[in-house]
């Protein structure tokens, strides 16, 4: 009855537009004095939730994407991308797919991936003839990507809250964020030869290596940066240090399209979004605090138990609530409610964490697509000018992709999941 | 001009992050020392860089909300949702406030481990950001008045624009 309570009072106050720190803190202030709790105790939940070392690395891989962003290094990837795959019937959607892909190397957030590589993806394709809702849904299907492999800055949330390896987690997005590029590709493909969509020019090995040049200062960010965490030789706060400063010395030296002014803009954005990032991470814990103390994890326990429905039934009714709440919750809302109720049933199945992990991350991603509320769905209809509606109808083959690898997880966790951790040691 | 002000510290703050972090990288693994001191610094800033910025991204409107349902009521239940949101995140940021003093006040006598500073150095951030976001709160709804303009419409758009 109180999780009932708890979970209608969250959904018609961020429904109804207060800001998802100030709810979660807003409903566990209430339950808490309502069970005589000394607010104190809140008090230094809140503060607790901040005072990690490795949640570090989340102001710097925002600070990292966005100097990246400032660089205008967009163009060198697409560039890249083109002159790999742009030979396939629908080319430039497999542009699209690509450039997220490289982007998601260097940038922890799928938001400043869809804003770079649409904006200037989306008036090209539809240039070329792409319809304009297969455009928009192109874009923001593959700008999951970005939070899938790493770096990730969900990824640095949820193993910061569920006290498991940041490089762990890494490792085990690289299979599934490769799955889901190679998935999202043969399905542009297939629409695109069926649609009839046109090809870019022939495959060409001098364009190719021009393009590659061009294009290497920006990929050495994710091979210093994945390859530094995944061999043990820096710590993922330390990498995102540096992914920073080679940031600065790629826009600066490099590309020469870094100024000091844009360095400073980057500077306050990401401060800003560090600000609305960690203080729901904060908010969180007093939420998880909350859930703890009336013993609500133990309530999906004892169906779950009483089920005895085994890890992959398990698995995959958590992916359905996931999903349906991240349809009216955004990402890290659905993610700080759901996981920590979930979590004690996944320690009773003897669920490995990072498979558990994993699940949470894709359907993190597969939220961000479905409206009401789906962040990479309102930015591409921003810049498309296509109602929400449409682009949706449009993406359920793409989402279909996503739901083909969450399935993969959830059933095959040994090879998508584990492979690469246990392969490096980690 | 207070705005740029604002920004400029949070700037500051996330570049000394960002500078000691690097430094602390650089001594590890280039002169070969520790600089233990580092880790307990950092998160003080981050302390400081959450609840900081928490304030200035409730001046800025960027803190992560969903006003799709909000922007399509009519102006006049518009205007009731905004009163009604300000004066319920206002209770948050008073137990922030009161119950953050008592924090500060409480374990004022504490010292970091390998620092020594007192701790009420990095617990103060609770009840200043508290004191902030109450003084923004106010502030957004005399704006809001003398606007003239449904809150949630306008914002929806400004997010908008500014995430293209």
């Amino acid at each position: 009855m109180i999780l009932l309570a708890i979970l209608l009072a969250l959904l018609i106050l961020i429904g109804l537009a207060m800001p998802i720190a100030f709810a979660l803190t807003l409903v566990s202030i209430a339950v808490l004095a309502f069970s005589g709790v000394d607010m104190l105790v809140l008090v230094q939940r809140l503060y607790r939730g901040t005072e990690s070392f490795p949640l570090l690395a989340v102001p710097l891989f925002i600070l990292a994407g966005q100097i990246m962003n400032h660089s205008g290094i967009s163009a060198r990837l697409i560039d890249l991308a083109r002159a790999l795959v742009g030979a396939i019937r629908g080319g430039l959607a497999a542009v699209n797919i690509l450039t997220s892909m490289f982007f998601a190397g260097m940038s922890g957030t799928s938001m400043s991936d869809t804003a770079a590589v649409g904006g200037v993806m989306i008036p090209q394709m539809i240039k070329r003839g792409y319809s304009a809702s297969f455009t928009a849904a192109v874009t923001a299907s593959s700008s999951t990507i970005g939070i899938i492999i790493p770096p990730s800055v969900p990824m640095v949330l949820l193993s910061a809250y569920m006290g498991l390896s940041t490089g762990a987690l890494f490792a085990a997005g690289l299979v599934a964020g490769a799955l889901t590029a190679l998935g999202l590709i043969l399905m542009a493909w297939w629409i695109s030869v069926k649609r009839e969509y046109p090809i870019e020019s022939a495959f060409s090995l001098s364009e190719l290596s021009r393009a590659f040049v061009g294009a290497l200062p920006a990929l050495m960010m994710p091979i210093i940066i994945l390859g530094g965490i995944l061999g043990g030789i820096f710590t993922p706060t330390e990498a995102s240090a540096i992914a920073v400063a080679y940031g600065v010395l790629a826009g600066t030296l490099f590309y020469r399209s870094l100024s000091l002014r844009a360095l400073y803009l980057a500077l306050v954005e990401s401060a800003v979004l560090t600000g609305a990032v960690m203080f729901v991470t904060a908010a969180a814990h007093t939420l998880g605090y909350t859930f703890t103390y009336q013993s609500l994890g133990e309530l999906i326990l004892g169906p779950i138990a009483a089920l005895d429905m085994g890890p992959i039934g398990f698995l995959l009714i958590l992916s359905l609530v996931l999903i349906l709440a991240g349809t009216f919750l955004d990402g890290i809302a659905m993610m700080f409610i759901v996981v920590p109720l979930f979590l004690p049933s996944v320690q009773l199945l003897g669920i490995d964490p990072l498979q558990f992990a994993m699940v949470v991350i894709l359907c993190w991603g597969i939220g961000q697509q479905t409206p009401p509320v789906g962040a990479a769905l309102f930015i591409t209809s921003v810049i498309s000018k296509v109602d929400v509606i449409r682009i949706t109808y449009a993406n359920l083959p793409f989402i279909a992709v996503m739901l083909f690898v969450l399935l993969a997880v959830i059933v095959w966790p040994e090879g998508i999941v584990m492979s690469v951790p246990r392969w490096l040691g980690l | 001009m207070l705005d740029r002000f604002f920004e400029a510290v949070a700037a500051l703050l996330l570049l000394a992050i960002t500078l000691l972090a690097l430094a602390a990288v650089i001594a590890r693994y280039v002169v070969n020392a520790s600089l233990s001191w580092s880790a307990e610094v950092l998160v003080g800033l981050l302390v400081y860089v959450t609840f900081f910025c928490g304030y200035l991204a409730l001046r800025k409107g960027a803190h992560l909300r969903i006003d799709v349902v909000a922007a399509c009521l009519p102006a006049r239940g518009q205007w009731i949702l905004f009163f009604l949101n300000q004066a319920l995140i206002g209770v948050v940021c008073t137990v922030m406030v009161v119950w953050g003093l008592e924090q500060t006040l409480t374990f004022s006598h504490r010292t970091t481990l390998m620092l020594g500073a007192p701790q009420w150095l990095f617990y103060i951030a609770v009840p200043i950001s508290g004191v902030g976001m109450l003084l923004e709160l106010i502030r957004q709804c005399i704006a809001a008045v003398r606007a003239k303009v449904p809150p949630y419409e306008a914002s929806r758009q400004a997010a908008l624009e500014e995430s293209i």
